[in-house]
């Protein structure tokens, strides 16, 4: 094959860039054609017809992010110099409306595939080997800020338990009535903990006491507080704000 | 072209997986857990908007309590015969 020559390449110019934006046309129509296709197939006026079809694009997005997702990539840590203070509280009420757990009623409930499903009292889970991390708490709604959270890797939780490691889903219920979800990867990723500090003492009723699922690598609806149960499941759980439509993987 | 044939097949699989994840089946309310044990106390004023952005979806406060006794029959399912595979 004859190599081009600078004065051809000049030569040529014009119509390489024709082509170039022809291709880029016709890839831009195909978008739209495909998002008319998407249309035509269901009613507009429909709306479930809708839901359904954006739910399925949601899913798709969970799957390829669940296929980008490296479980050896760690979040960003920090120093104890960055940590923002005072840290914000957010959720679906006020801090007046925190629930208050009875810490010497309280018993963690286990289901699903796990081999020792017997409940874990505080005590118990503050004798599992602790450790911390600075990371950065990434909000869906636009702002972010560094904390130090301190507890059991939840790997270390999970192996403990005799979870199914091969399970898709670890899901679980909170006492203020919240529940998501998470992929069995991002469960055994290095920095996902079951935190039972913040700022080196206990968990505060504001940030999640008894205790706080921290996963730097999601966004922070992800990240469940005041949890009162765990499961490990095959079964899609979803999750509060993910059945009302945000995506489900939720990575950073 | 890969870069439209990654588009068609993305397209493809969206429309496959349309019934993939449907909401689950709505079923008769549910005692929350958490309100018939006596470890939780959560004086939630249920019938107020959510804070802050929340409010602007017209969401409120009872709506998770509400989404999770809907959930709540699927969930402890899992939690009580879901097992490890012997």
């Amino acid at each position: 094959m004859k190599m081009l020559t600078k004065p051809d390449r000049d030569l040529l110019r014009p119509t390489l860039d024709i082509i170039k934006i022809e291709r880029r046309l016709f890839l831009k129509q195909s978008l739209s054609l495909g998002a008319l296709t998407l249309l035509s197939g269901c009613d507009v006026t429909n709306a479930d017809s809708v839901k359904k079809v954006l739910w399925g694009m949601s899913h798709w997005n969970d799957g390829v992010q669940a296929f980008l997702f490296n479980p050896n990539k760690l979040a960003p840590t920090f120093p104890e110099s960055a940590i923002t203070k005072p840290f914000p509280f957010n959720a679906y009420y006020t801090e007046a409306e925190v629930p208050h757990v009875d810490a010497a009623a309280y018993k963690l409930k286990l289901g699903g595939k796990i081999r020792d499903k017997a409940s874990w009292t505080l005590e118990q889970l503050y004798a599992l080997p602790q450790t911390s991390q600075i990371t950065r708490h990434v909000c869906v709604e636009g702002w972010s800020a560094i904390g130090k959270w301190g507890g059991v890797t939840f790997k270390t939780f999970l192996e403990r338990i005799g979870a199914d490691l091969t399970a898709k889903y670890v899901g679980f219920v909170c006492a203020d009535n919240y529940y998501t979800s998470i992929d069995m990867p991002t469960a055994l990723h290095p920095q996902t903990l079951l935190t039972f500090k913040f700022a080196d003492e206990i968990l505060p009723a504001m940030f999640g006491f008894p205790m706080k699922l921290r996963v730097p690598t999601k966004l922070g609806f992800k990240n469940p507080k005041h949890i009162m149960a765990i499961f490990v499941t095959n079964t899609y759980p979803g999750g509060y704000w993910e059945d009302q439509g945000y995506n489900w993987f939720s990575g950073l | 072209m890969n870069k439209l044939y990654f588009v068609l097949a993305a397209v493809l699989i969206a429309a496959a997986s349309v019934d993939a994840r449907d909401d689950a089946p709505a079923t008769p309310a549910a005692a929350n857990p958490a309100e018939t044990t006596p470890m939780v106390d959560m004086p939630l004023k249920g019938d107020e908007p959510m804070p802050t952005k929340m409010k602007n979806e017209g969401m409120k406060k009872e709506d998770v309590k509400k989404e999770y006794q809907k959930k709540e029959p699927m969930i402890e399912e899992i939690m009580e015969k879901e097992e490890m595979k012997k």
